[in-house]
C-alpha cells in the first residue's frame, strides 16, 4: 500500500499545529509538554515520511528514534521541573505562576 | 587791593541775603557801607593808575591736558579804562543805594533789594576788571542773572516777571554771538587772555589779503592763516553780546519793559552796570574788530539811536521816554565806536552814566511823590504818566532844578557835560565818514547826518518830557502842594543828596577845563586808544586816518559845535512852542494824531513783529509738536502696544497649542509605544512563545517571498 507523501505531510502539519494550539493556549503544565510530544510527533513522522526517497535508507528513521530518545529525557525533566513547580507554587497552571517577591 | 573792591559787594550779597532780615535797619548800612568803601579803594587805584602805569596780575588758574592747551590763566588788568569804570560803577552803585533807603523804605523785600544791588554791582565789577574773555563772559552772566532778578524785583506783578524773562532771554540771544566769537577767537589763538590776543594781532600782519600770525606753544610753531571775512564773523560775534546788552537795534526791546523793576534799579541799569557793560566789551575787544566790522557797528548804532529817539517823541510814560532816551544814546556810543571814535564814545558813556542816573533818579522822586499824592487821596490814576503831572517846579523846585540841568547834559547845551561827549562823536563820525567816502561813496555820510538828527529829536522830547513835568497847571485833580513830604521838605533829604550830587557832576566844567571844546577834556585824553593799547589793532589804518582827519577839522569842529547847539535849542523851542497854548485838559488827553506817531507810540511794532515772527511760529511750533505727540505718537504707541498685545497672545496659543502640543505628543508617543512595549513583556512564557513564533513566520515568510 503506498500512501503518497502529501498526505503524510498534510497530517504532519495538523498534528503539528495542534501542538503549538496547545503549547500556546493551554493552562496546565503538563498539557502543554504533552503539546510538545504532538509538535515532536510532528516532525517524527516528516523525517520517517522523507527516509523514503533518501538514497540510504533508514537515515531519517535513525534521526526518529534519537528525537524520541531526547523527547522522553525531555519528558522526565520536564516533569520533574512540573512537579518541583507544583511544590513550591501549590499549582501547575502556567498563568499562575508569577516570581515570589523577594 | 583791587581784589578786595571787586569782593566787597559780593560780601554784601552773601550776608544780607540769607541774614539781611535779622539785622538792624535790615542792612542797608551794611550794603551802603561796603560799597562806600569800595569806592573810596577805587578812588585810591584811581590816583594810583591814571595816566601812569598798566598794572596787569596773572595766574595760573587751572590747566587741562592735551598739546594743543595752554593753561588758561585768570587776572586782573587795571588800566585807565578800568579804574574810570570802578569809579563811576561804585559812585553810581553808592549813589543808587543812598537813593533807595529813601524809595525803598518800607517795602517787603527790602534787605533782598540790597543784597541784589550788590550781587550786580561785584558782577559790573568783574566785568570791569577781568583780564580774560572766558572771565568776562562769566561775570557777564552774572550781569544777566542779577538783572533778571532785579527787573523782576515786584515779582507778584505779572508785567515785571515778563520783563525780567524778557530781558534774559533777548539777552540769551546776544549772548550766543558773544560765545560764538569766544569760540572762534579761542579755536584760532588757542587762549582767552585778551592781552596775549592784542598781542597776537600785534604780531601778525597782512599778507595777500589773509591776516596771518605765528605763536608758539610747548615750543612748537604754529601758525594762523585767516581771511578778512573770518576775523570781520569773529568780531561781530562779539558785538552780537554788546547788542543784547547795550540794547542795540534789533534787540533793544528788552529795556523798555525793564522799567518794570525799581526805579533806582532802572538808574542802576541804564547809567552804570548792564547797558555800559556791552559797550565796555566793545572797547576792551577793539583791536579785533576789521574796519568792515567797525561799519556794521557803527551802522547798527546809528540805526538804533534814530529808533530809540524817534520812540521817545510820543511816549507817556516817564520812565519810557528815560528808557527810550537811553537807547537812542547807547545807540550814540556805539555809533562812536564804530566811526572810530573809541574814546569820545567812553566819554559818553561816563557823561551819560551821570546825567542818565540823575534823570532816573529824580523820575523816581516824582513817581514816588505822586504815588504818595494819589494814596493820600483815594485815586487810581497812573502815577507815572506825565499827562496826569504838570506844574511840579512849583511844589519841588530842587527836583526841578536838577532835573533841567540833567536834561540840559542829555540835550547837549553848552557848559553840560553831554555838550562835550556829544561833539566828540560827531565830529568824530563826520571825520569817518569823510575818511570812508574818498573813494567817492558819499553814503557814509548817512551816520553823522541821523546823529545830528538825533540831537534835535533829543531836544524835542526832553523838552516835552519838561514841559509835561514841571510847567502848567497840575492836571491831577488834588492840590499839586499834597506831594510834598511835609511843609518846608519836599522830598526825603537822603533821596535828594544822590540826585543833587549827580546833577552838579552833569556840568561839563567836571570833565574839561574849557567847557567848549572837547579837545581838552583830561578823561577823554586818558582814555585815547594809544594810551589803552600800545599794540597794533585790526583797523588801525582806518583809525590814523580818522583820527588825521579829525585833527584837521578845526573849523568844522567850531561848526559843529554851534550846529549841534542850534539844533538842541531849536528842538527845546519847537516843543515848547507846540505845547504852551495847550490847556490841561489838552494835554491831558494827548494822544499821537497821525499814522507815524501812533507807530512811534508802539515802538514801531517791533514787539508785535518779533511777537508774530518768532514768538508765535515758535508757540505755534511748540503746540503743533504737543499735539503731534499727543495725536500721532501716542496714538502709534498705543495702538502698538494693542497690536503686540494681541501679537503676543497669538504668540501665547501657538506656544500653548503648537510647541508645547508637539512636546506633549511626543511624550504621549512615547507613553504609549512604552505601554506598548511593557504589554509585550508581561511574564507569559506562552506569550513569548506566540511573539517568537510570529516572528520566525515573518522571518519566513521574508525568506520566502523577497
Amino acid at each position: 500500500m503506498n500512501i503518497p507523501l502529501e498526505h503524510i505531510l498534510l497530517l504532519s502539519a495538523v498534528l503539528f499545529s495542534i501542538g503549538i494550539l496547545a503549547v500556546i493556549s493551554k493552562r496546565h503544565a503538563v498539557v502543554v509538554l504533552m503539546g510538545i510530544e504532538l509538535i515532536f510527533n510532528a516532525a517524527n513522522l516528516n523525517l520517517v515520511a522523507f527516509s523514503r526517497h533518501d538514497p540510504q535508507l533508514l537515515q531519517g528513521q535513525m534521526f526518529s528514534l534519537f528525537v524520541i530518545l531526547v523527547a522522553a529525557a525531555e519528558a522526565a525533566v520536564a516533569l520533574a521541573i512540573v512537579l518541583r513547580v507544583y511544590q513550591y507554587f501549590k499549582t501547575a497552571n502556567l498563568s499562575e505562576v508569577v516570581t515570589k517577591e523577594q | 587791593m583791587a581784589l578786595v573792591v571787586l569782593l566787597l559787594p559780593l560780601v554784601g550779597f552773601l550776608v544780607l541775603f540769607p541774614l539781611g532780615k535779622r539785622l538792624p535797619r535790615q542792612g542797608d548800612w551794611l550794603g551802603i557801607g561796603l560799597t562806600t568803601i569800595a569806592l573810596i579803594l577805587s578812588g585810591w587805584l584811581y590816583s594810583q593808575t591814571w595816566n601812569t602805569a598798566t598794572f596787569h596780575s596773572r595766574s595760573t588758574w587751572f590747566s587741562l591736558p592735551g598739546s594743543s592747551l595752554i593753561d588758561f590763566t585768570a587776572g586782573i588788568l587795571i588800566d585807565n579804562l578800568t579804574v574810570l569804570m570802578l569809579v563811576i560803577v561804585t559812585f553810581i552803585s553808592l549813589l543808587v543805594q543812598l537813593f533807595s533807603v529813601g524809595y525803598m523804605h518800607g517795602d517787603k523785600g527790602y534787605s533782598r533789594y540790597f543784597s541784589f544791588l550788590g550781587l550786580f554791582t561785584f558782577s559790573m565789577l568783574g566785568i570791569v576788571l577781568v583780564d580774560n574773555l572766558l572771565l568776562l563772559f562769566m561775570f557777564w552772566e552774572l550781569v544777566g542773572l542779577s538783572s533778571y532778578l532785579l527787573i523782576g524785583f515786584w515779582f507778584h506783578k505779572p508785567a515785571a516777571v515778563a520783563a525780567n524773562k524778557k530781558a534774559f532771554l533777548v539777552n540769551r540771544i546776544g549772548d550766543i554771538g558773544l560765545l560764538l566769537g569766544l569760540f572762534a577767537f579761542y579755536t584760532y589763538f588757542r587762549t582767552f587772555d585778551l592781552e596775549a590776543l592784542r598781542a597776537l594781532i600785534g604780531s601778525g600782519n597782512w599778507q595777500g589779503g589773509s591776516f596771518i600770525t605765528t605763536y608758539a606753544l610747548h615750543n612748537q610753531e604754529w601758525m594762523v592763516e585767516l581771511g578778512p571775512i573770518f576775523l570781520t564773523v569773529a568780531g561781530l560775534g562779539l558785538f552780537l553780546g554788546c547788542v543784547g546788552k547795550s540794547a542795540q537795534f534789533p534787540l533793544q526791546v528788552w529795556l523798555p519793559d525793564a522799567m518794570q523793576g525799581p526805579t533806582p534799579v532802572s538808574a542802576l541799569i541804564h547809567a552804570a552796570t548792564m547797558v555800559a557793560a556791552g559797550l565796555y566789551l566793545v572797547a576792551r575787544c577793539y583791536a579785533f574788530f576789521t574796519p568792515e566790522a567797525l561799519i556794521v557797528i557803527a551802522i547798527i548804532g546809528a540805526i538804533t539811536a534814530l529808533i530809540g529817539a524817534l520812540v521817545a517823541l510820543t511816549q507817556h510814560d516817564i520812565k519810557a521816554i528815560l528808557a527810550f532816551s537811553t537807547i537812542s544814546q547807547l545807540g550814540y556810543m556805539v555809533m562812536g565806536m564804530g566811526t572810530g571814535a573809541h574814546d569820545a564814545a567812553l566819554f559818553h558813556l561816563s557823561t551819560h552814566a551821570f546825567f542818565k542816573a540823575a534823570l532816573f533818579l529824580n523820575s523816581g522822586i516824582i513817581i514816588h511823590a505822586m504815588h504818595r499824592g494819589l494814596h493820600h487821596h483815594h485815586l487810581h490814576l497812573d502815577a507815572q504818566d506825565i499827562r496826569n503831572m504838570g506844574g511840579l517846579r512849583k511844589a519841588m523846585p530842587l527836583t526841578f532844578y536838577t532835573y533841567l540841568i540833567a536834561t540840559a547834559a542829555l540835550v547837549g547845551l553848552p557848559l553840560f557835560s553831554g555838550f562835550l561827549s556829544k561833539d566828540a562823536i560827531l565830529s568824530g563820525s563826520w571825520a569817518w565818514a569823510q575818511t570812508m567816502s574818498t573813494n567817492g561813496n558819499s553814503l557814509y555820510f548817512v551816520v553823522p547826518i541821523i546823529g545830528f538828527t538825533v540831537v534835535l529829536l533829543t531836544a524835542f522830547y526832553m523838552a516835552r518830557h519838561m514841559w509835561f513835568i514841571f510847567f502848567g497847571e497840575f492836571r491831577a485833580s488834588f492840590s499839586v502842594q499834597d506831594l510834598r513830604v511835609g511843609s518846608g521838605q519836599e522830598v526825603e533829604r537822603i533821596m535828594l543828596f544822590p540826585v543833587v550830587l549827580l546833577a552838579i557832576l552833569s556840568l561839563g566844567i567836571f570833565f574839561s577845563l574849557n567847557p567848549l571844546s572837547f579837545g581838552s577834556s583830561w578823561l577823554m585824553q586818558g582814555i585815547s586808544l594809544n594810551k589803552l593799547s600800545t599794540s597794533y589793532i585790526l583797523a588801525d589804518e582806518l583809525l590814523q586816518a580818522v583820527q588825521v582827519q579829525d585833527a584837521k577839522n578845526h573849523t568844522l569842529h567850531l561848526v559843529f559845535g554851534v550846529l549841534s547847539t542850534l539844533l538842541g535849542v531849536a528842538g527845546v523851542s519847537f516843543a515848547i512852542l507846540k505845547y504852551r497854548h495847550k490847556t490841561a485838559a489838552q494835554l491831558q488827553q494827548e494822544e499821537p494824531q497821525n499814522k507815524l506817531a501812533q507807530l512811534s507810540q508802539q515802538h514801531f511794532r517791533l514787539n508785535e513783529f518779533y511777537d508774530k515772527a518768532f514768538v508765535r511760529p515758535t508757540m505755534v511750533l511748540a503746540h503743533t509738536l504737543y499735539r503731534t505727540d499727543k495725536c500721532v505718537i501716542d496714538y502709534v504707541l498705543n495702538n502698538g502696544s494693542k497690536t503686540l498685545v494681541i501679537l503676543a497672545k497669538i504668540v501665547a496659543w501657538f506656544d500653548r497649542w503648537v510647541v508645547d502640543g508637539l512636546v506633549w505628543l511626543v511624550g504621549a508617543l512615547s507613553k504609549v509605544v512604552g505601554r506598548l512595549g511593557r504589554g509585550l513583556q508581561n511574564g507569559k512564557v506562552q506569550s513569548y512563545y506566540a511573539y517568537s513564533l510570529f516572528g520566525f513566520i515573518l522571518l519566513m515568510l521574508y525568506i520566502i517571498l523577497f
